[in-house]
């Protein structure tokens, strides 16, 4: 049973205005900037399961992978990890999932694929007070889960 | 394990069916579990708990519309009369009056999924909207996209299987610059969030299902803060031989889409109990995501099945679900449902779960057992899922089995109806002032002032996030004029297969049911129909749907306005002779805070769809010219009540519009038979929302020309001793005219003996000059109204 | 008569308006479901058509599974239609699932510049004078678009390359979605292969212009010609 992770990014997209996140602007001056977080689990041949999900997941003339399991972006205030929660639809994971049942013969099997939705928080200000205001907006607890870092 | 249990219900008090109603979370009151008692003890054995929910949801106000049975005691300034169902007598009656005089118009109402009627000799057209208000409280993105799937499967289920071909959307909301004051505290979402969320949940859905979005509208109140209204409506075509269908005996019943999960359950009884703080929390389950996709190939599926004629009936899983569509096909003849085969998300599922589950993208399907194979391949062709649950027979009973046990077994001849509710309702008379003393000295200052309003600025970015162009039949757009940016009426579609086009308009006036709720029903169907008939529409040709939400009905007053609503609505459907082929309610619309309830206004949504007879008939609402003369049909009277320059200026006590419809049904009926189809027409916009001046300046936004009116020329029966009158009072039954110049005789000379009259041209100078008495009173260059106009959600969205 | 093949996949939603389009141009047009097509559709095919939608949600990123889909049902059948001198023509998603197929030149099409979904009309400049698809177009018109992710990059440097090369079939005036050198329509070397973003089969007929005093074209809206002319090049 291996572990694998693909933090993936836009080489086009620079942080922008966080007040955009938001349902009534702040004052501090705050940017963010958003990358995707695909974690699976898999038997078997590991190198072929990640060729298969980077076939999937990454597109090499616009995107960026990091595959090391340390956090693509950096210098952040704090990030927001958010993803939909156990029992309600994850439309992306069931695409890549639908995907992957329809193909026979593959020397790997994934047991399990979790989409975070990362996003990074920039600038100065009371982390933990900023987090928590954004968090409120960003996420909802009738269908997502999330950790603040 | 056992997956259902029988519930001994015989020889329970009243306080223990009570509690055995709120244990069980089923919604019934003490009255109708007595009824629930009276069934079981006279077939003569106890109900199992799949029968229990089964009943609860039928005779949920979701599915049954109790309060719109209801019988009413209705006072108005002191006088009572009694309503017997407000339903049959200001909606099923008026529109069988009007069928009756109409025979051949409307195809079917009253039974299906949506109601029909003819467009051509060959084919039908139908529309259906639904609100899903409690769920997109709660989650807007998820709430919306599953309003939206849940009325195009109205659609897919409508006859044996419409194709869905244009969607129309309509918010209420509070401001977006609600302060986050407002909104702390309380366990609600702010209304911006509330309007990109329920944006976004409608444009991932509308758009992937392939369907143009060409209609719409956004309310804005600080009372619907904490209840914000989504109403989604979906418009579709089918041949006139596939509306009738009929359950038979020995056919194949068969589930294909999604599969079935713990979603949704008691949705239907959810959506009919109020608001509170801990909603969230309480009701996770009741929020579920769409998938359009799922949805999308169920569609191809349908759609294709229909057309090879392997359909014999066919119904969605909305509220209910397998219940409901159980019901709906297996209650007159009988037949047996296997709920083990039906494929499951999740395990352990027990047997009412399963029958009742709200999974979203299923539908039901009757088919001829020789025709299941073929079904089978188109399934598989289209990658989807499809399963036989069961047959109907010639019993006369519905039994659900599950694992070899019956779980369900109802006879539908020994069930009852829902006991009749019984309500009162109060409605007093408001004021209804004119000659009020306005201050019209910076009249163009107000116009700027209303461009900038909420209630008018451009809905552009909104818009643009939508498909309007899918299916490559959208003739007349949401967006019109020589820069596609300028606000349209009505939208017209091509139809496939048919020389003659659907025409689709909507109207919403809730600010005018706070004062005179009868005068917002006759308004806002007169706004409706209109619309149509500026687009090209065949007064003759139109019918409408009703769309109805309101707080607690159990509140006299908030009742009162309701059902002199309907009054106004029957009114106007006979004048017109525009028919209800299809409607909804939704009640409950409050939220309790600690300073007692908020109930959000009255709301009535009329929605109309009718047919273009030509495409040549059809007209926009944008300037063509910059030379042609400018008239106005209708008189402007001294009605600023519930205006949005009254809500702006702070004026409240004024007389809110009064609407003539018969005359107005004339006055329409002789433009578009003497003048539109003659060809006299440039366009046409109707007057609205912030009356003259706006509309004026609405129609320039072309980009074409500018417009000079004179205030001296406008038809009018009582005149006005103030010209914010004439600028900005919204009268209906009005709209302006833009006629080429050499037609303008020949336009009069058409319009002779009605409200008409020439009032002024457009202009090449850019700006929106109207005068009065000689002398300018209002002045401003169209390219500054507009971008105010144009740049007010902006900043928001 | 040259016959047309449409793939529809699971979210395509606009074949039966590209359809109509190709037979109102001349072809005879098939539309098959990618479960249930196979190298021998193509065979009959002169022009393989990919028409607008979301294939599978366009989850992930668009075209992506659509991509890995089609190499799974048809091989490498599209490549060899396509050496053997048979034309592709990709329309909005169909363009991003072409592009991602590796028969157009290499490019992505990601979120727009606003990262939202936009529907407009968008004005384009014909570019390649070569193209079959543009012949009977003229210098300057106007297209619908309705996208989220039609914003065209590429690898440094090779945008220019394919201005340069003849690569380029249209440019947008506009601009709207922030498109590297406004490229709106590429195509291969030897313009066989397109694809746009905006949509051609939606302005079929004049009626379909948004301005009821558009007076580009007596019979048509500009869309018609992208068909009669990849069909009078096929003819």
């Amino acid at each position: 049973m291996a572990t694998l992770t693909f933090e993936v990014f836009s080489r086009f997209q620079s942080a922008t205005d966080a007040n955009k996140l938001l349902y009534t602007p702040i004052a501090d001056q705050l940017t963010y900037n958003h990358t995707r977080l695909y974690t699976i689990e898999c038997e078997g041949d590991t190198e072929a399961a990640a060729a298969y999900m980077r076939s999937v997941l990454v597109d090499s003339i616009s995107q960026k992978v990091q595959e090391d399991g340390t956090p693509a972006l950096s210098g952040e205030l704090f990030s927001i990890s958010y993803g939909i929660k156990k029992g309600a639809l994850d439309l992306e994971k069931e695409a890549i999932l639908t995907n992957y049942r329809g193909r026979k013969g593959l020397p790997f099997d994934i047991t399990a694929l979790t989409i975070t939705q990362k996003i990074y928080v920039f600038g100065q200000g009371d982390a933990a007070a900023l987090s928590a205001r954004f968090c409120k907006d960003v996420c909802n607890p009738a269908i997502h889960t999330w950790k603040i870092n | 394990m056992a997956t259902y249990r029988t519930i001994p219900v015989r020889n329970l008090s009243e306080a223990e069916l009570t509690e055995l109603s709120q244990n069980m979370k089923l919604s019934l009151s003490t009255e109708d579990m007595l009824v629930v008692q009276q069934i079981f003890c006279e077939i003569d054995r106890d109900p199992t708990d799949v029968e229990l929910e089964v009943i609860a949801q039928t005779w949920s106000e979701h599915c049954k519309h109790r309060i719109f049975a209801a019988t009413v005691q209705h006072t108005v300034d002191g006088q009572t009369e009694e309503i017997k169902s407000m339903y049959k007598t200001f909606i099923q009656r008026p529109t069988k009056e009007i069928m009756a005089q109409k025979p051949g118009f409307v195809l079917s109402c009253f039974v299906d999924n949506a109601g029909f009627i003819k467009l051509d000799d060959n084919l039908s057209v139908c529309l259906k909207a639904e609100t899903h208000n409690h769920p997109s409280a709660i989650e807007p993105y998820a709430g919306a996209n599953t309003g939206l799937g849940g009325v195009i499967r109205d659609i897919l289920g409508a006859g044996k299987g419409a194709k869905p071909i244009a969607n129309l959307d309509v918010f209420c909301f509070g401001a977006p610059d609600t302060p986050q004051e407002m909104v702390e505290g309380h366990n609600i979402i702010h209304p911006l969030g509330i309007m990109r969320g329920v944006v976004h949940g409608v444009r991932d859905y509308g758009n992937r299902m392939g369907i143009p979005t060409t209609s719409g509208a956004i309310q804005f109140d600080p009372t619907y803060i904490y209840n914000p209204l989504v109403f989604c409506g979906t418009a579709g075509v089918i041949p006139q031989e596939d509306i009738a269908k009929e359950m038979k005996p020995g056919l194949a019943v068969v589930v294909i889409g999604g599969r079935t999960g713990k979603d949704g359950l008691h949705g239907a009884t959810f959506s009919s109990a109020a608001m509170g703080e801990a909603s969230a929390e309480e009701d996770q389950q009741a929020v579920q995501i769409g998938n359009p996709i799922e949805e999308k190939k169920t569609l191809d599926v349908i759609l294709e099945a229909r057309e090879r004629g392997l359909i014999e009936f066919v119904t969605d899983c909305g509220a209910g679900g397998f219940s409901s569509a159980a019901g709906e096909m297996l209650s007159e003849t009988g037949g047996n449902l296997y709920l083990e085969r039906a494929p499951l998300k999740e395990t352990n599922m027990l047997s009412w779960q399963i029958f009742l589950s709200e999974s979203q993208e299923r539908m039901v399907l009757a088919v001829k057992p020789e025709n299941l194979d073929e079904l089978q391949k188109l399934a598989d062709t289209f990658q989807t899922e499809m399963t036989v649950l069961g047959e109907s027979n010639d019993s006369g009973v519905l039994r659900v089995w599950h694992n070899g046990e019956c779980v369900v077994e109802m006879d539908n001849s020994k069930l009852h109806d829902a006991p009749t509710k019984h309500l009162t309702s109060v409605f007093n008379k408001g004021e209804a002032r004119t000659g009020l003393a306005l201050d019209d000295s910076n009249l163009t200052g107000d116009l700027k002032q209303l461009f900038g309003d909420f209630a008018i600025v451009s809905r552009e970015p909104i818009i643009r996030e939508y498909d309007h162009e899918v299916q490559g039949n959208t003739v007349l757009k949401p967006l019109a004029g020589a820069s596609a940016d300028a606000p349209q009426d009505a939208s017209v579609i091509d139809i496939d297969g048919s020389d003659k086009l659907m025409s689709l308009a909507l109207a919403i006036l809730p600010e005018w049911g706070k004062t005179d709720p009868f005068a917002m029903g006759t308004g806002t169907v007169d706004e409706t129909v209109r619309q149509l008939v500026l687009a090209g529409t065949n007064p003759d040709k139109i019918a409408l749907l009703d769309n109805f939400c309101m707080g607690n009905p159990e509140e006299p007053t908030e009742l009162g306005r309701i059902v002199e609503c309907a009054k106004g609505i029957r009114e106007a459907a006979l004048a017109y002779g525009s028919p209800y082929v299809s409607g909804k309610d939704s009640f409950y619309n409050y939220f309790e805070t600690e300073e007692g309830p908020v109930n959000i206004p009255v709301t009535f949504l009329c929605s109309g769809f009718g047919v273009v007879e030509d495409a040549s008939h059809v007209r926009g609402a944008s300037l063509r010219r910059s030379n042609s003369a400018i008239f106005m049909v209708g008189n402007t009277e001294d009605e600023m009540g519930a205006s949005v320059y009254a809500r702006v200026k702070g004026i409240s006590g004024a007389k809110v519009p009064q609407t003539d419809c018969a005359k107005n049904y004339e006055l329409y009926k002789a433009y578009y038979e003497k003048a539109l189809t003659q060809g006299l027409v440039l366009s046409a916009h109707d007057l609205s929302e912030g009356g003259l001046a706006v509309a004026a300046a609405e129609m320039a936004f072309s980009g074409i020309g500018g417009m000079q009116i004179d205030l001296d020329a406008l038809p009018t029966t009582g005149g006005w001793q103030n010209n914010a009158v004439p600028c900005f009072s919204e009268s209906t039954g009005r709209f302006l005219v833009e006629v080429d110049e050499d037609m303008a005789a020949e336009f009069q000379a058409a319009m002779a003996g009605f409200p008409c009259a020439r009032i002024g041209s457009a202009t090449t100078d850019g700006q929106l000059t109207i005068t009065a008495k000689g002398s300018t009173v209002l002045q401003a260059e169209i390219a500054e109204l507009k971008s105010i106009w144009k740049n007010g959600l902006t900043p928001f969205y | 008569m040259p016959h047309a093949l449409l793939l529809k996949y699971p979210g395509t939603n606009c074949d039966v308006e590209t359809a109509r389009a190709l037979n109102a141009a001349g072809f005879s047009t098939q539309v098959q479901p990618i479960a249930t097509a196979t190298p021998a559709h193509v065979a009959k095919a002169q022009l393989v058509v990919f028409s607008g939608g979301f294939s599978y949600g366009d989850y992930v990123m668009s075209g992506r599974l659509a991509q890995l889909e089609t190499e799974r049902f048809l091989g490498d059948a599209l490549q060899k239609h396509h050496a053997n001198g048979g034309f592709l023509f990709g329309i909005c998603n169909g363009f991003q699932i072409l592009t991602k197929l590796g028969i157009l030149p290499k490019a992505s099409l990601i979120w727009n510049k606003s990262e939202r979904f936009e529907c407009m009309w968008d004005k384009l400049v014909k570019v390649a004078p070569n193209c079959p698809y543009t012949t009977y177009l003229p210098e300057n018109f106007e297209l619908p678009s309705a996208h989220a992710e039609g914003r065209l990059v590429c690898e440094p440097g090779d945008a220019q390359k394919y201005l340069d090369s003849g690569c380029v079939a249209l440019q947008y005036a506009d601009n709207h979605n922030g498109s590297e050198l406004r490229i709106a329509g590429l195509m291969d070397p030897t313009g066989r292969a397109m694809g746009l973003m905006p949509h051609p089969e939606r302005f079929l007929k004049p009626r379909h212009h948004y301005d009821p005093d558009w007076s580009g074209d007596p019979d048509w809206g500009w869309g018609y010609y992208f068909f009669k002319g990849a069909y009078d090049a096929l003819k």
